[in-house]
């Protein structure tokens, strides 16, 4: 038991360090991104295929998910398991909503035939947003597990650390996106 | 016991409810802001203001919603002893500042060097099905 404090130490920090080097991966795509963005080849560029409206809508229903996660964090340290899961859930709500978005932007570019094989832009932009989307996705899988664990195994020193370590991810996926919604969508509008 | 023990020691720090308010107030804002500018822009046939000025909106508005988070959602710098947490942000920081600026920088010499002839498969649409073919 007196070892536990140090064991969560070393994970999150571990985890942490997994994050930086995710921020590098998602560097290389921006950078990409920034380089390929006007290399439309003749699909439409990027002020004429994003809705800003729609994508501010994703933006804030990603923050509001970042928030209440933060809620979930306070709530599970002060030991309220049912108020730890309903803030895990109505996270989880958002996170789906946010994808669902997504995908139906995604759907909707490729049936208008703007799939990421038209152009350079629309590579670079799908892998950067895919990419994002797909840790999203993963989140959302380890939210149910991490769910369940609190649901079943309740607030232990175990889940406290998956919970820890799951929030990080999430609040680390808002910032990326933060940065997607500026430089990948506000961006080439002006 | 096992609350108390809980309390004391986690290494990654909490926040506090009012810290999570805070922190999404100012990211809500900062979001919302940016957004108006450039919607307002658009919305003006691009006469609002100088697209310079509303670059530096743009970066200024993001990096300031990054501390933001950071600090409230985060809370880098808050860990109780030592700070590699933030050793290795910085260092993170370091590569992504490397990585990006650099090959902006190289990107944009290369367009700024090559003669027009070779700019257009090599920068616009790297190798594109027609030059390929």
């Amino acid at each position: 038991m007196t070892d536990h404090p140090q064991t969560n130490d070393r994970v999150v920090f571990g985890f942490w360090i997994y994050l930086m080097s995710d921020c590098v991966l998602f560097a290389g795509l921006f950078a990409a991104y920034a380089v390929l963005h006007n290399s439309t080849y003749g699909s439409p560029t990027a002020g004429e295929l994003f809705s800003l409206p729609y994508v501010l809508t994703e933006t804030f229903i990603l923050l509001t998910s970042s928030f209440t996660i933060g809620l979930a964090m306070l709530a599970a340290y002060s030991q309220k398991k049912e108020l730890t899961v309903a803030a895990l859930v109505i996270t989880m709500t958002l996170g789906i909503s946010f994808l669902a978005m997504e995908l139906s932007e995604f759907g909707n570019f490729i049936s208008e035939g703007h799939s990421w094989q038209a152009s350079a832009f629309l590579s670079s932009f799908f892998t950067l947003v895919g990419t994002h989307g797909l840790h999203v996705f993963l989140g959302l899988i380890w939210m149910i597990a991490v769910l369940l664990h609190v649901n079943f195994r309740g607030l232990t020193d175990g889940t406290m650390r998956k919970l820890m370590c799951l929030s990080l991810f999430w609040h680390f996926l808002d910032i990326i996106w933060i940065f997607i919604f500026t430089f990948v969508f506000l961006w080439p509008m002006i | 016991m096992h609350n108390a023990h809980q309390h004391e020691q986690h290494g990654a720090s909490k926040g506090t409810f009012t810290a999570y308010i805070l922190g999404f107030s100012l990211s809500i804002l900062l979001t919302f802001t940016a957004f108006a500018l450039v919607y307002a822009h658009i919305a003006s046939e691009h006469a609002f203001i100088a697209h310079t000025t509303l670059y530096i909106a743009l970066v200024l508005s993001a990096l300031i919603q990054l501390f933001v988070q950071l600090f409230f959602f985060l809370h880098v710098g808050k860990e109780s002893k030592t700070h590699w947490n933030l050793t290795a942000l910085a260092f993170a920081l370091i590569v992504v500042s490397i990585l990006v600026g650099g090959t902006l920088w190289i990107m944009w010499n290369l367009q700024h060097i090559n003669p027009p002839q070779m700019q257009e498969p090599f920068l616009n649409g790297v190798v594109t099905p027609q030059t390929e073919g």
